[in-house]
């Protein structure tokens, strides 16, 4: 018995800090939500459209941004108006609930506020296509 | 002899006790944590230069990254064929086809003045510098670029 009480001593000397020590209050902290960034490319033609869905995971703010119009031949930039839209799919097709008609730029046109869930950004001839347009859309979101 | 032995080990016991409670004892207190702001991994706006080869009938681009919304410009500074035009433009890069989709461009010499600027939001951008089927031989060339 004695041979065990240093032992013993130890073990709940060992244990005492388990118990806490009195004001352990913890210090929130805080994180930036995860944002996903995903670009949607496609080849537009005159009176043509597409649209992409992306998948959101949890409440925050969407932001859409026609970034890029090019000549597909050429390679060379168009600097001219389509319509980009921002919405919800359905069935085959994307229905939008905000849509502007914008210039290519490296700043979102469309941000708008979202929960988790599906939805998807349109791209649209207005009008100004004349032939083989190559397209970039950059979605950020949650 | 086996008197000293126990009172060795009764000695080390002792001394083991007795560390074991001075660290407790320094764990023990105010443990409140003091959060800090997060540091910055960088500085903004950002100001570099890199140099490279334009070879005829080819292009060459690099990227940045802007952790904030700013305004970009891209200076053509120097050639060394300052009679020579060339292309230049400003555009997204997409990550999954390793490719600088063009924003915005412009033909121009080399010059002091940003030849582009334009407004960007945080993200991953590129710069991009082609001939326009002006050169003979490979361009030695410096950009300037500034960001956010």
């Amino acid at each position: 018995m004695p041979r065990a009480l240093p032992a013993v001593l130890m073990t709940t000397l060992a244990l005492i800090p388990m118990a806490g020590c009195g004001n352990d209050t913890t210090a929130p902290t805080s994180t930036a939500p995860l944002r996903t960034t995903e670009v949607y490319s496609g080849t537009l033609n005159r009176g043509g459209s597409g649209f992409y869905s992306f998948n959101v995971v949890s409440a925050g703010t969407a932001d859409i941004t026609l970034a890029s119009l090019t000549n597909a031949t050429t390679g060379r930039v168009i600097d001219t108006m389509m319509a980009l839209g921002f919405g919800v799919p359905a069935g085959e097709g994307c229905n939008t609930t905000t849509t502007m008609n914008v210039s290519p730029g490296l700043t979102a046109q469309i941000s708008t506020t979202v929960t988790g869930g599906v939805y998807c950004a349109r791209i649209a001839d207005i009008g100004n296509v004349s032939g083989a347009t190559s397209f970039a859309v950059r979605i950020a979101h949650p | 002899m086996t008197g000293e032995l126990k009172k060795d080990k009764s000695m080390k016991h002792l001394l083991a006790l007795g560390l074991l409670a001075a660290v407790l004892s320094s764990a023990c207190g105010d443990d409140s944590t003091t959060t800090t702001a997060p540091t910055p991994v960088r500085g903004s706006p950002v100001n570099e230069s890199f140099e490279a080869n334009l070879t005829p009938q080819g292009s060459v681009w690099r990227l940045f990254n802007a952790i904030q919304t700013g305004t970009v410009t891209a200076t053509l500074s120097t050639t060394d064929q300052p009679s020579i035009v060339v292309g230049m433009g400003i555009g997204l890069r997409d990550a999954t086809t390793t490719t600088c989709l063009l924003n915005k461009e412009v033909i121009t010499t080399a010059g002091s003045a940003p030849q582009l600027s334009t407004t960007v939001d945080a993200g991953n951008y590129c710069v991009k510098l082609w001939d326009t089927g002006t050169l003979a031989t490979p361009m030695a060339f410096t950009i300037t670029l500034t960001y956010p």
